[in-house]
């Protein structure tokens, strides 16, 4: 299994698709393959942490686990194919938005690393994302825009959670490339992210 | 022409600090984009689709703020109709698919997939007319059932004439019509208004625009993710398209800066930020065909006028190195501008960056305080564009007025 392992985290997306048709014809065990990929995912996320990767290996490392996953599912009898879920999370672009390339990623890493993603979609009304907080009760609520429009929306979703009692329940991350420590302010959200990996580490580092 | 002083004044400072010599004062020159809409209390949606009403709030602004380079209300904002009777479906603005007040977006999504990489290269405008367009154009779907022009020798062309008896492309054919005449007209009232604002002393700050041909490839080809992960899968045929773009791209600009006879092309740089992909593959992929579009402009006279959006730092030094000394302007959004400077003197004139993040939600102190850095360590020796980091449209207008405040007291040399 190390081999898969290697093969995610090199990048290796033929040898790796190879082998996993190989194994799955020799009756090896699914989850054990399915564990091996999401070890070298893990450590696709860790050489992207360490500056070795970029976001075409984030990418590119989701389609691989998403093309394995298809081949590895039929096999699978029933059983969960993850572990339990390490919390909830839900993301969603704000109104007047409609850019969603880097809140998929990030959501995209997120699951991989074991939390349960709702992905709300984009251009997202205010009233919806409360809304769906207050049903779903989820550990972190990411808020997605890249353009500076996304930032009075930001605003009025964290107000309306003061509002609606539920702003101590839920920690808000502002994810964009042109969010800085100005607009985390202005909005009063928990923290921000220009990058795929700062939501799962912020998430890992809650209690 | 104008023989409005005030122009030759202007347009004397801004082409001096592109070449980095010497100037009077710090040039100010933001983006404004929708700005004027807000600021004067009109509604996006009706001014996006109201040329008088675009005009008179572009006018209120020029006399009001008086910057060193006219600012054009029709980059985008002129061309809503167009988009609207092609059925274009990349952009998205304010009361047509977007709220009123969320001016427009584009929608980027993998409009080439990888197998059609080889129509490209051996024909792209082939493959633009009869692919691309009837994808991303409602009303031009018909031109998918056209057969090949490259085949249009001698005795096959009734043939391909004949495909044009489908009733379909009677509505194609009107459809074009009316584009074409509302780009005319808009085209017109463009070169009119300019005029006026030439007149009343505001050069333009631009007059061509292309792109990277990496750009090209991930902002309307590939989508992103699709070139991103090419850099892997399939190397040789992005690189092929990057070279196929290259003289394509440079034609478009400099035919358009000899229409404009302004000899400053804008480039705003989308996939080359730090994070999205390797120094390496930056080098390898996005930086040759780019640096040859710039050469090619720099050998007819023009200046490359570089948006670099995001932040770029690591891209920087090699961008610095390679460019064409005392040509280029760097406009630089969120990289760190100040570093940028102990490379680009006698090299690069550096445009920017009072973040949007603290015109929009800071106080007019903390924009004098950026302001003050800028012109204390960017601005000496020149070379130096005072500018927003990218454009204004949802600043504060106290914020706004602080920064030209600030920069005409201060930004004198």
């Amino acid at each position: 299994m190390e081999k898969i392992t290697a093969a995610m985290a090199d990048m290796l997306e033929d040898e790796l698709l190879d082998l996993t048709d190989k194994y799955l014809a020799e009756g090896k065990d699914p989850k054990a393959i399915l564990d091996a990929y999401q070890a070298g995912m893990t450590e696709v996320g860790k050489r992207y942490e360490a500056g070795e990767y970029f976001v075409s290996e984030l990418i590119l490392a989701g389609e691989m686990m998403n093309s394995g996953s298809e081949k590895i599912k039929p096999f699978l009898k029933g059983g969960s194919e993850s572990g339990p879920s390490k919390g909830r999370v839900i993301i969603a672009t704000v109104e007047g938005d409609i850019h969603d390339i880097g809140k998929n990623i990030a959501g995209t890493m997120m699951e991989l690393s074991g939390y349960e993603v709702h992905n709300l979609g984009e251009d997202v009304k205010i009233s919806k994302i409360v809304e769906e907080v207050k049903t779903l009760k989820p550990k972190l609520l990411g808020l997605s825009g890249l353009l500076t429009l996304a930032y009075d929306p930001m605003k009025a979703v964290v107000d309306q959670l003061k509002e609606a009692g539920l702003r101590d329940q839920v920690k808000v991350l502002l994810g964009g490339s042109q969010i800085d420590e100005h607009i985390l302010k202005y909005v009063g959200a928990d923290v921000f992210a220009n990058d795929a990996m700062t939501n799962v580490t912020y998430l890992n580092s809650l209690p | 022409m104008t023989t409005n002083p005030a122009f030759e004044a202007r347009q004397k400072r801004y082409y001096d600090t592109i070449v980095l010599k010497k100037t009077d004062m710090v040039p100010i020159t933001p983006m404004v984009d929708t700005f004027p809409i807000r600021y004067y209390g009109a509604n996006m949606a009706q001014a996006l689709n109201d040329h008088k009403l675009l005009e008179d709030l572009w006018i209120r602004y020029h006399e009001e703020f008086q910057p060193d380079v006219a600012d054009t209300p029709y980059m985008i904002n002129g061309f809503f109709d167009i988009a609207d009777r092609l059925d274009f479906t990349l952009l998205k603005w304010a009361g047509h698919g977007l709220p009123e007040e969320a001016s427009y977006q584009f929608v980027e999504s993998e409009m080439m997939p990888p197998e059609e990489y080889d129509w490209f290269l051996s024909d792209p405008s082939d493959y633009m007319f009869r692919r691309m367009f009837p994808r991303v154009y409602g009303t031009l779907a018909p031109l998918a059932k056209l057969p090949t022009i490259a085949a249009s020798y001698y005795f096959f062309t009734p043939f391909i004439w004949a495909a044009l008896a489908d009733p379909a492309f009677l509505e194609v054919g009107r459809a074009l019509v009316d584009a074409g005449n509302m780009a005319a007209k808009t085209i017109g009232e463009f070169v009119v208004f300019h005029q006026k604002l030439a007149d009343m002393g505001f050069p333009m700050a631009q007059g061509a625009m292309t792109q990277a041909p990496l750009d090209i490839v991930g902002d309307y080809l590939r989508g992103i993710k699709g070139m991103l992960v090419d850099l892997r899968r399939r190397p040789e045929k992005l690189l092929a398209a990057c070279d196929k773009l290259l003289p394509v791209m440079l034609e478009l600009a400099v035919s358009s800066a000899k229409i404009s006879g302004v000899p400053i092309c804008f480039i705003p740089l989308h996939k080359c930020m730090d994070g999205f992909m390797s120094q390496e593959q930056f080098e390898k992929f996005y930086w040759p065909t780019l640096l040859e579009l710039m050469r090619g402009l720099v050998a007819e006279k023009i200046h490359p006028y570089l948006l670099v959006e995001g932040v770029c730092d690591t891209r920087l030094p090699v961008m610095i190195r390679d460019a064409p000394p005392a040509m280029c302007i760097y406009h630089l959004e969120n990289s760190d501008i100040f570093k940028a400077k102990k490379l680009a003197r006698d090299k690069v004139c550096l445009r920017g960056n009072v973040p949007v993040s603290i015109l929009m939600t800071g106080t007019p102190d903390d924009v004098r305080a950026y302001c003050k850095r800028l012109i204390d360590e960017v601005a000496p020796g020149g070379g130096f564009l005072m500018d927003t980091g990218v454009n204004l449209t949802e600043a504060k207008p106290e914020n706004v007025k602080a920064m030209f405040e600030y920069t005409r007291e201060h930004g004198v040399y």
